[in-house]
């Protein structure tokens, strides 16, 4: 069970933007991909969702629970989505709708999928927003009305609602600031690990996948450089691309503090 | 209060605020988002104004460079009110020696302008007069300063460059025209984390040329201000709940929001 | 450090900003390109030249009338035949060329000229201007053109006037609703706020900010104009207030045939075909120049 991906390599207009890939996430583990911005990492999580744009050619394979989603139609696909794999996305802003309430977007994804009675469904949505942490009295309220972090506690209420056993994470934290990021990052972790579904990560910043994952892709022009446990990644990555995003992330979190100092950067720019 | 300016730096301010002010929204749903905040930018120091989304750091900076007025304090740029219409020749003082850089590039450049155009743009502003050729030498000077190849970026569009290369397109926007104050709000939140590095040089590189220019460096990420400020000013629903050197604020933090903020940035 | 990817062609070394007649060859060989953009460019180009040579040359003259001829068929004499008198079809259609083409070009400038002036009260920093521009235009956007067209030709009469000063008032309304949206991203956008911080004018701003992110909207508004331009012409000549009788244009020999269509459809079916070919390659143009001009959208301009 889980999801496996296979020789995926999807193509836009000839160039490949991601070629010959490999990733395995079973049931019950946390799965980190990262790479920086334009390393095709979105268009992974896109191709397991089956939602690449329509220019978009796709070869291999991706196992998702034994379905194939590689060739599937749209029709099937939409049975799948939101049901057995669920997206949190970047900007929960931008991808809650800001007409529903806060109550009728985390029951949207039963509404598609079950056929529940009206107090059922409603008893299901508060008990959804008690764990994400979300007060009940915010259920009226409007994605403009909420804070960011509120709202991508909804996003994650959403996707997490049906019980999917695939959740796909995609930058879920990048356009929160620091604090809220590290609450997100620890409610994500509790909830999969609760539900023992399988949960792959998408992020620019081994910060955050530290605390997210066990085990870890990096990516780097569509192609998978380096994999690994993460903790062994952070701690020595063996290649410059896996250097690279473990340095940065070293040097912009607290980490070394005490024993570099802070003036370590300022002689290094000149 | 711990972190008080010394004698020296205290004669040396550049921008002050003092009991700023700010309330928004409508007589009947007002929402203060500011609450007396005193700051001192002493030049040549960085003063980092750092909270959560939502504390106000980013309202206070724009009132700090005259962007917003605020509704009650005042804010003086080399000792002179830059509020109300006596303030308006000191503000106007301040906007020539000011550069700001923002969150995202791709929306503070204009898309349809080439890099060179951008950067050129407040040289143009300040001298109409200016020749091409001098337009073009410290155009050039300023895209060297933030680690670009200016024959390699001059030419292009926004779009086609990668997050940092844009920022630092941005940034030289800032200070091509060699500011006395230069504003970085929330300038790396946006981009790649691999790519940040790459900011916080281009700023080392911007304040080792220029060492008595003052700079307000606005974050919600302490890990980020630990390389570049001197001093931190921790905003918190718009009151300051602490402030100090960066030292001070890493190695011995007094209040829990602050050590909150601390733990956010652990690896 | 090597940098992050950058999905993009690399720039020319003397891409120095594509600028001038560089531009202007690359926009006209990158419309060319096209089927659609080549068909809206020898259309247009072939109109342009007729009514330059109509000027000095028609196969016929346009008042050497004929009454034992009238209504006649196609001929070697008469190209597209002739009309209710006696007059050449085709001498007449290609003089008409020339006064549709001025219309055209007048009403344009006059409605983009318009347009672009409301649109600047949109989205000024003065509240009040900018919401009362707002509703006025609103409430003048109600008005149709025809009557606007009417009423002008009470004082003024039959005239080309008529119809650029009322089609331009009409249509520089449309431009200016349908670009506001894209002007208030752009007058709101941050690198607006950082050309004001450093000092730039409110009408340099428009100019150098705010003008080239609507152009897309603006290119495309006006060429729409320009193909109804076409129309209403055609509409208001038979209604009897646009071009005065006697001046040739494609509307009148349009309104003087039509009554006739019946027993003559020919001598209605010429300047029919002609005017819906012209307004399909306006229309066209106006797409292939916005495609072509952008730089965002062609990377022959971003020196690539």
């Amino acid at each position: 069970m889980g999801v496996s991906v296979n020789h995926l390599t999807i193509r836009i207009g000839g160039a490949p933007i991601v070629s010959d890939v490999h990733i395995d996430v079973r049931d019950g583990q946390r799965v980190g991909l990262i790479g920086s911005s334009g390393s095709g990492k979105s268009m992974i999580a896109r191709a397991m969702m089956g939602l690449l744009p329509v220019e978009a050619t796709v070869s291999g394979s991706i196992d998702v629970n034994g379905e194939q989603i590689v060739g599937m139609q749209d029709r099937d696909l939409a049975a799948l989505r939101g049901a057995a794999i669920s997206m949190v996305f970047q900007n929960p802003g931008a991808s809650l709708n800001p007409l529903l309430t806060v109550g009728r977007q985390i029951a949207l994804p039963l509404e598609l999928h079950y056929d529940l009675a009206n107090e059922d469904r409603q008893a299901r949505v508060l008990a959804m927003m008690r764990k994400v942490g979300l007060d009940e009295s915010l259920v009226g309220r409007h994605p403009h009305e909420l804070s960011g972090g509120q709202q991508q506690r909804v996003g994650i209420a959403t996707a997490l609602i049906t019980s999917p056993r695939l959740i796909i994470a995609d930058e879920p934290t990048t356009a929160l600031d620091s604090m809220t990021q590290r609450q997100i990052v620890e409610l994500l972790v509790s909830l999969v690990d609760e539900a023992g579904a399988a949960m792959l990560f998408i992020t620019h910043d081994f910060s955050v996948l530290a605390h997210a994952t066990q085990y870890c892709y990096v990516l780097d022009h569509g192609t998978i450089v380096e994999q690994g446990r993460t903790r062994r990644v952070l701690a020595e990555p063996s290649t410059p691309q896996g250097a690279r995003l473990v340095m940065a992330a070293r040097e912009l979190t607290l980490h070394g503090v005490e024993g570099e100092g802070g003036g370590t950067r300022g002689e290094r720019a000149q | 209060m711990t972190g008080a300016l010394t004698q020296a730096e205290q004669t040396d301010v550049l921008l002050q605020g003092e009991r700023v002010c700010k309330v928004f929204g409508p007589a009947r749903a007002r929402h203060q988002v500011l609450f007396d905040v005193d700051i001192s930018v002493p030049a040549g120091q960085c003063v980092a104004i750092i909270g959560a989304s939502g504390s106000g750091k980013s309202t206070l900076t724009r009132i700090l460079l005259g962007l917003e007025t605020p509704d009650g304090g005042d804010v003086r740029y080399r000792g002179a009110s830059i509020e109300g219409r006596a303030g308006a020749p000191q503000l106007r003082v301040l906007r020539d020696e000011s550069g700001i850089v923002y969150q995202n590039p791709f929306e503070s450049l204009n898309p349809r302008w080439t890099a060179f155009r951008s950067v050129a743009e407040p040289l143009r502003l300040r001298d109409r007069r200016i020749d091409d050729e001098t337009c073009e030498r410290r155009v050039r000077e300023a895209l060297t300063l933030v680690s670009l190849d200016p024959d390699e970026i001059m030419w292009r569009y926004p779009m086609d460059l990668s997050g940092g290369q844009a920022q630092r397109v941005a940034i030289a926007r800032a200070i091509v025209t060699g500011p006395s104050v230069l504003l970085a709000d929330e300038a790396m939140s946006a981009i790649d984390v691999a790519a940040r590095v790459q900011i916080l040089d281009a700023f080392a590189a911007i304040r080792a040329r220029n060492p008595r220019m003052a700079m307000l460096f606005v974050s919600h990420d302490l890990g980020v201000v630990q390389h570049i400020a001197d001093r931190v000013l921790v905003l918190h629903e718009g009151r300051v709940v602490e402030r100090g050197t960066v030292r001070q604020i890493l190695e011995t933090p007094q209040e829990d929001y602050t050590k909150a903020l601390i733990e956010a940035a652990t690896l | 450090m090597p940098d992050s990817p950058t999905p993009t062609p690399r720039v020319r070394a003397d891409a120095r900003g594509v600028h001038g007649r560089r531009r202007m060859r690359i926009v006209l060989s990158t419309m060319w390109s096209h089927g659609t953009g080549r068909f809206a460019l020898i259309v247009l180009g072939l109109w342009m030249l007729i009514s330059v040579v109509s000027l000095f040359w028609t196969p016929q003259s346009l008042w050497k009338t004929d009454g034992y001829h009238v209504w006649a068929a196609p001929s070697r004499a008469h190209w597209l035949g002739t009309d209710g008198t006696g007059a050449d079809l085709f001498s007449w259609l290609m003089a008409g060329s020339r006064t549709n083409l001025l219309i055209v070009l007048l009403t344009v400038a006059f409605a983009a000229a318009f347009g672009l002036l409301l649109v600047a009260m949109m989205v000024s920093r003065h509240s009040a201007l900018a919401h009362g521009s707002v509703v006025a235009i609103d409430a003048l956007i109600s008005i149709p053109t025809v009557l606007i067209a009417l009423m002008l030709a009470v004082p003024m009469g039959a005239s080309v006037a008529v119809i650029v000063l009322a089609c331009g008032f009409g249509y520089g309304l449309n431009l200016a609703r349908v670009a506001r949206p894209q002007a208030l991203l752009a007058a709101h956008s941050m690198y607006v706020e950082s050309a004001l911080a450093n000092g730039a004018s409110a009408p340099r701003v428009f100019f150098t900010h705010i003008v080239p992110n609507i152009m897309p909207v603006l290119i495309v508004q006006c060429s729409l104009s320009a193909g109804t331009a076409v129309l209403a012409e055609a509409g208001l000549t038979y209604l009897g207030v646009g071009v005065p009788s006697g001046v040739p244009s494609w509307g009148h020999s349009l309104s003087t045939s039509v009554r006739f269509i019946n027993i003559y459809p020919l001598t209605v079916l010429w300047p029919g075909l002609l005017v819906t070919i012209v307004v399909v390659a306006l229309n066209l143009f106006g797409d292939a120049l916005r495609d072509a001009s952008d730089p965002l959208i062609n990377p022959r301009l971003r020196g690539a």
